[in-house]
């Protein structure tokens, strides 16, 4: 082939195809590499997700553990495990049958759920709605917030004191 | 012969940027099924899986298939107008053109198509704006799925008129759909600032401690805008003679005396100031003064705010280490904590400095 000289057809055609495989093989690379590429992207958006619940987890807990060294928060749980005491006293004594201890046992008790109340209004208002709740469920647990709230003590229950309140 | 190879070439390179620009209409003309065909296929199709499919590929032909959906919304069977609706909830913004449509079904007497309706509004965005009048309406009713969603939509919309509206039961008696509420505003944070004025005055009528409380942490959230508004409350509050609210409307006066106590209130602003952390620096001397404040509550939440809002600046120390003597031990117990993490942050901020002093010499050498 001389140079100047036209192509022959069949050359055109060979070079116009090799031309098209090349850029729709390119195109096809590109789209690929980017769909792997957003494929990555929501990886890692769902992975930093993961780890924003995980440090946001974190977080609570070490607030919990300073919360739980804050004075009212300690004062709440040294109070509680005094109804405790009181409350295997108060169920001894009223298994004895002793009435006179036993109603001593019950206003004590009674004294000490009016304290826990207390302080635990006084807690509530050092932290927000949130962290009481979150000290309330980790903290104390459900139970014994049932049993702060219940101000009427089981006298009758118990049958310490006779109908019509305590003496 | 060389004209049709060239022809064939040119088809080639057609289709090959045809599928690098639009490859989902690619995939849908290579499975043969036009938008008819596919809408078709929702109203006849055999089981939930085919319905499925095709809501989901009519979704890529965005605006263009609104009107077929249109259409498949007012179908009797409720099948086919669920998987209509999907396919607009998938279409998103695109779907804008169906806003009538949605918003008639979002007042239909079934639970179930308005939930589909309120989700697809939701979806669309801003431009659903027209529908929030709707969706307010949908916050008063008894279905607490039904609220949740007109709720979910109302944040999504989140156009000025959608907030304004998503604040308007603050000022009702649902302590539970007020607490829902707040913590989308919470959520939204500054980009709610347009609700401050709404926030504001439900804080100071509120009669529920924590919704209370809750109100003052979502200001707390708003950023800046609020920061004003927070600071004279408490100056306000601090004021102890009778014309203390004289600037307040005397309705407004009223009624806040009559539900919270001026510490209270002084108590919330700066548990607001707190949760704004490092954005009430504006606040800190403010907050020197709280540390001062009569009641101890007052005092223990301004070394909690100060502490959160980084200020570690010689007067903020010597308040702190004056509250260190407070008569009040949590008061006491915050200033520590305080003082710790600004001898922790100074710390943190010295090594770095010290790291890149370090860089700097060896760069030199």
């Amino acid at each position: 082939m001389r140079l100047g000289s036209p192509m022959p057809p069949w050359t055109q055609s060979l070079l116009s195809t090799v031309l098209v495989l090349v850029i729709v093989s390119t195109m096809w690379f590109v789209s690929q590499h980017q769909l792997a590429r957003q494929d990555m992207r929501n990886e890692k958006t769902s992975a930093s997700m993961r780890d924003d619940c995980l440090e946001t987890e974190e977080d609570h807990e070490q607030d919990q553990l300073e919360i739980s060294t804050m004075p009212a928060s300690r004062d709440v749980e040294r109070l509680l495990g005094l109804l405790q005491e009181t409350r295997g006293t108060l169920l001894h004594e009223s298994a004895l049958g002793d009435a006179e201890s036993a109603a001593c046992a019950a206003r004590e008790y009674q004294q000490l759920v009016y304290a826990i109340r207390g302080a635990l209004e006084r807690l509530q208002s050092h932290l927000t709605p949130d962290e009481y709740r979150r000290f309330l469920t980790n903290r104390i647990g459900a139970i014994v917030e049932a049993e702060a709230s219940t101000m009427e003590l089981p006298e009758q229950y118990l049958g310490i004191f006779p109908k019509g309140g305590p003496p | 012969m060389t004209r049709l190879v060239n022809l064939c070439v040119l088809a080639g390179l057609g289709i090959g940027i045809g599928m690098h620009v639009c490859p989902g209409e690619v995939a849908l003309a290579t499975e043969g099924l036009s938008l008819q065909e596919l809408l078709n296929r929702i109203e006849h199709a055999d089981g939930p899986t085919e319905r499925l499919r095709a809501a989901e590929e009519i979704a890529r032909f965005g605006g263009l298939a609104v009107p077929g959906l249109c259409g498949l919304l007012r179908h009797e069977d409720q099948r086919v107008q669920s998987h209509a609706c999907l396919a607009l909830i998938r279409m998103g913004p695109a779907a804008e053109r169906a806003i009538p449509q949605l918003s008639r079904m979002a007042c239909d007497p079934r639970a179930w198509t308005r939930e589909d309706a309120i989700f697809a509004l939701g979806q669309v965005g801003p431009a659903a704006n027209p529908a929030v009048p709707i969706l307010g309406g949908v916050l008063q009713v008894e279905d607490r799925r039904l609220r949740k969603r007109a709720i979910q939509a109302l944040a999504a919309i989140r156009t000025p008129d959608a907030l304004r509206t998503l604040a308007a039961p603050l000022h009702g008696d649902d302590s539970e759909l007020k607490m829902q509420l707040l913590r989308v505003f919470q959520e939204l944070g500054p980009s709610a600032a347009v609700v401050r004025p709404n926030l504001l005055d439900a804080a100071l009528t509120e009669s529920d401690r924590l919704v209370c409380d809750e109100l003052y942490l979502t200001l707390g959230t708003l950023g800046d805008a609020i920061l004003d508004d927070l600071l004279a409350l408490f100056e306000h509050s601090s004021k102890t003679s009778s014309d203390a609210y004289s600037e307040a409307s005397a309705a407004v006066t009223a009624k806040r005396s009559s539900i919270a106590s001026h510490a209270d209130i002084r108590r919330r602003v700066v548990m607001s100031l707190c949760r704004m952390r490092h954005a009430a620096g504006m606040a800190v001397p403010t907050l020197h003064r709280a540390l001062e404040d009569p009641d101890a509550t007052v005092r223990f939440w301004a070394a909690r705010a100060l502490c959160e809002s980084g200020a570690s600046d010689s007067t903020t120390r010597t308040a702190l280490m004056r509250a260190l003597t407070d008569a009040d031990a949590d008061v006491r117990w915050g200033a520590a904590r305080a003082l710790r993490n600004i001898e922790f942050r100074d710390n943190s901020a010295n090594s770095c400095n010290d790291n890149r002093s370090a860089l700097v010499a060896r760069k030199e050498l």
